[in-house]
């Protein structure tokens, strides 16, 4: 029944990567991830004064503390797959990033912050922006990718997406006597300028892509071990992908689950060790293909500062960033830490963003996308002086 | 983005009289909301089709029958009064077959702990029940309705015990109330454990007042994102819920006077006095249901779910006042939207979300089920298309947009399963070929069958066209194979014809 082999082949397959610029792989950890259970601010007390059940302990050694990363911040130990990557400088946090004056709704600021801006007049992601600019005439059905079954809001107007939910599935099953005729059918009742037409079109070039490849030809290298969950296998076939040549230039990949109100630390032993353990088998996977890999994961907004009465946290502001690949300036946490007393804080007791999310994005644009136009990629943000947390 | 308007209004102009007032009805800001139209224009059908489009879970012959022996007035009265409408023998059939629908939670947690069942086989049987009513039902308006409140007071069947209460949160709220009052409903499901549960409302106290609920009450359920609330009244909101409980042994509401904040709360400028009990909550129930910023959201969302992606603001005020003066009444809410011109002019307007398309696909082809087989069909394919139901994890609910449908891996899904169903490859689903699709088996009139039975409408002449010649490739004597009546199905079903509502 499965036809991937009897496919109608519609066009050729280009394998021409687009070598000056990274594969941009953008990770939204929906839900507001608590930027301050990750990324713990072990080297400041008030952070423990304020979560006198939740907080991650300083290190010392044991199983359940914090690992240092830089006598002030540490990592959460179910994370603790990524610090081989940080102490191998790949890897970079931007903390106390974020958004000043987002609101608390994770809604209205997902859509912000895939947006790139909070004027609801702008109705384009910044990851489609940037992938509508890039005129690499080699381009493929694949260039941007949802490894997910919708498309996220950050890649909303980019001419050609796909969607790809897992790689297995992606072919059209019909009898194999009725296959071919009903392919051919389909496309010319889609043959429009339509929305519909077009997601029809790009259906039929992705399959023809997705058919033009062996699966079994890029298994995992150096023994990767992703976690058997959807986060896990969708940066499994996107690293197939990657391998196989493909033509991904943007890719985006959600993992939800994050709005830990109750029992937070439960949560996050299973999540965060999930995220952590996904990033360091696509970073061993990958291997020297990392120098020209740049991931970011980002998230809605930040978490209260104080824990609330059900051993977890409610919506704040200010949270953590990570970023990921060989141009990274790795090995550090980025941040102009505001200070967790109560008058360091905004809203209704938020950690102060000193970094917009909107200056990590930009400098990545810049020195590793060789996509410098601002005004394009954020029409209302006016990009300050970079951190320096990529190199060119 | 201006050649593409352009374009889209030479079409429309172009089109014959009834369809002009299409673009009229366009709005700029719908213009922005995409680059391109949804669709091409395409033949429309008929106007009862496509109120059954809208208020059913998709065409089939009877009730096109019906509507059109009753007329489109009365077809809208019977269907919004459902008691008089007959679904014994489907509910006999759940009942046998799906147990758990309707048996206690405490008798399924007993049936689970014994391994007599597995822990989601509620969830599973609940979803195959709404399917099945969905499919089944004469109650067709009812059903949407149910589907449309399960959304918007949405809840994840996978966290902890939602999986036992959700089908009591069905049964005993959004069943019976689906048509009351929007007041109802926002009491019946501030007070159902499996919302409480869900939004984190038993883990509130007095001392530690848990914001989620009241922040999702207001932002979701009632006032919307733009609403007039600020944080403090969410935190004013979330001390009047303290103590809202699930009874741990019977799974019912519980109110627990001493975990209840008793002293005074100012809400959204209404001073709610110190000394109330569970009185503080619906109270400020009330105060959310009668509030002109809920009016507008609620209009909003039916007028998004029943119209268009983006219904104009005309249609949506006039909703608003009528759900305003008629204190929130769902029936004359929707009477007002299914006789408006707006609605009648918005065919084509709106994506079948996936599944709705399922079940469309199961209704025009009158699928029948069979055994657990069919139960785990029906869930492979609610994940591949991605919409099980109970299954969207945030509260917002699954999108009522097309924008979030419309994407290459939705459509493959979608192919998919017409293609699977037509050709019957899916295990527990059959169909009678023979008693669809009358003979002689020529060309033209089983092409004339599916503008008839599948898409209530004519192509347009290219895709006329297109049909005939697959039909004729590898005809007999004349005669088109089974094989290729199942394949033109599916194509039918797989094209903007039927996959546009």
């Amino acid at each position: 029944m499965q036809t991937r082999r009897s496919f109608l082949q519609l066009g050729s397959s280009n394998k021409v990567e687009n070598k000056n610029t990274d594969i941009l792989i953008y990770v939204f950890q929906r839900g507001a991830a608590d930027g301050l259970n990750l990324i713990v601010p072990h080297g400041d007390e008030d952070y423990y004064a304020n979560r006198p059940n939740i907080a991650v302990a300083k290190p010392n050694g044991l199983n359940d503390a914090a690992l240092d990363l830089d006598g002030f911040f540490g990592l959460n130990p179910v994370m603790s797959a990524l610090l081989p990557i940080y102490e191998n400088k790949d890897l970079a946090m931007i903390h106390a990033c974020g958004e000043l004056g987002s609101s608390h709704s994770h809604f209205k600021t997902q859509a912000d912050v895939d947006r790139g801006t909070m004027d609801e007049g702008v109705q384009s992601g910044w990851l489609a922006r940037y992938a509508n600019s890039s005129n690499n005439v080699n381009a493929t059905a694949f260039k941007s990718v949802a490894l997910n079954k919708s498309i996220p809001k950050s890649l909303s107007g980019a001419e050609q997406v796909v969607a790809l939910d897992n790689i297995d599935s992606f072919a059209i099953k019909a009898p194999e006597s009725e296959s071919v005729a009903l392919q051919a059918k389909l496309l010319s009742l889609f043959a429009g300028k339509s929305a519909l037409d077009k997601v029809a079109q790009a259906t039929f070039n992705g399959l023809a892509e997705v058919a033009s490849i062996n699966p079994e030809d890029y298994p995992v290298e150096n023994e990767a071990n992703y976690p058997n969950s959807g986060f896990g296998n969708r940066f499994k076939d996107l690293a197939l992908l990657i391998k196989s040549g493909i033509g991904v230039e943007t890719a985006s990949i959600d993992i939800g689950g994050w709005d830990t109100h109750n029992d937070e630390n439960a949560t996050l032993a299973v999540l965060a060790k999930e995220f952590a353990d996904t990033l360091a088998a696509f970073y061993a996977d990958m291997g020297d293909r990392m120098q020209n890999i740049t991931v970011i994961s980002l998230t809605e907004f930040g978490r209260r500062v104080a824990e609330n009465g059900s051993n977890g946290t409610d919506h704040g502001t200010g949270n953590v960033a990570f970023v990921m690949g060989g141009g990274v300036n790795g090995g550090q946490v980025f941040t102009d830490w505001p200070g967790l007393r109560t008058q360091d804080l905004v809203g209704p007791g938020d950690l102060l963003p000193t970094t917009d999310y909107r200056t990590v994005i930009a400098e990545l644009m810049d020195k590793r996308m060789n996509f410098t136009n601002q005004q394009e990629l954020f029409p209302d943000f006016e990009v300050p002086e970079y951190l320096g947390v990529f190199s060119r | 983005m201006q050649a593409n308007r352009r374009e889209f209004i030479k079409q429309a102009s172009a089109l014959t009289l009834g369809v002009s007032a299409l673009s009229l009805s366009l709005t700029p800001t719908q213009l922005m909301a995409g680059d391109e139209p949804l669709a091409q224009q395409l033949p429309l059908t008929s106007k009862n089709a496509h109120l059954l489009n809208r208020i059913s879970f998709g065409i089939n012959q009877q009730s096109m029958r019906r509507i059109n022996r009753i007329g489109y007035r009365r077809y809208i009265e019977e269907q919004l009064n459902p008691d008089a409408l007959d679904d014994v023998e489907l509910e006999a059939y759940i009942d046998e077959h799906l147990p758990t629908v309707n048996q206690s939670i405490a008798q399924t947690r007993l049936q689970v702990r014994t391994r007599e069942i597995s822990r989601l086989r509620a969830a599973d049987e609940l979803a195959m029940a709404t399917y099945l009513r969905a499919i089944y039902s004469k109650k067709q308006l009812l059903q949407i309705m149910v589907e449309f409140w399960n959304n918007h007071f949405s809840v994840y069947h996978l966290d902890g015990p939602v999986v036992f209460l959700k089908t009591q949160e069905d049964k005993e709220v959004m069943r019976p109330l689906a048509l009351s009052s929007f007041s109802q409903l926002l009491h019946a499901s501030a007070k159902s454990p499996a919302m409480i549960y869900y939004l984190d409302g038993y883990a509130s106290s007095k001392e530690a007042p848990n914001e989620n609920y009241a922040r999702e009450l207001m932002e979701l359920h009632t006032l919307g994102v733009d609403g007039p609330y600020t944080h403090h009244d969410i935190d004013e909101v979330a001390r009047c819920f303290t103590g809202w409980k699930i009874n741990q042994r019977n799974g019912k509401f519980r109110f627990s006077r001493k975990d209840h904040d008793g002293d005074e709360k100012l809400v959204l400028g209404h001073t709610i006095s110190s000394g109330g009990g569970v009185t503080d909550g619906e109270h400020v129930v009330e105060i959310l249901a009668a509030h002109e910023s809920t009016a507008t959201f609620m209009a909003t969302k039916l007028c998004r779910h029943f119209i268009a992606d983006e219904p104009s603001p005309a249609i949506i005020e006039s909703t608003a006042e009528r759900f305003l003066d008629s204190q929130g009444d769902i029936k004359a809410c929707l009477r007002h939207i299914l006789l408006s011109n707006e609605f009648i002019n918005s065919q084509d307007k709106k994506l079948k979300r996936p599944f709705h398309y399922m079940t469309a696909v199961a209704r025009s082809l009158a699928v029948t089920f069979t055994g657990r087989g069919a139960v785990r069909s029906t869930r492979q394919m609610f994940d591949s298309l991605g919409q099980r139901p109970f299954f969207w994890q945030s509260p917002d609910g699954y999108p009522d947009v097309a924008s979030f449908w419309e994407s290459t891996t939705g459509m493959l899904f979608r192919w998919n399963y017409a293609n699977d169903v037509c050709f019957r490859d899916f295990a527990g689903y059959q169909y009678d070929l023979s008693n669809l699709v009358s003979k002689p088996y020529t060309p033209e009139n089983i092409y004339q069958q599916i503008t008839e039975k599948i898409i209530y409408r004519q192509m347009n002449e290219s895709d006329q066209r297109l049909m005939l010649d697959y039909l004729y490739d590898g005809t007999k004597n004349g005669r088109v194979s089974p094989l290729k009546i199942q394949g033109a199905l599916a194509l039918a079903m797989g094209s903007p014809y039927f996959q546009l509502n």
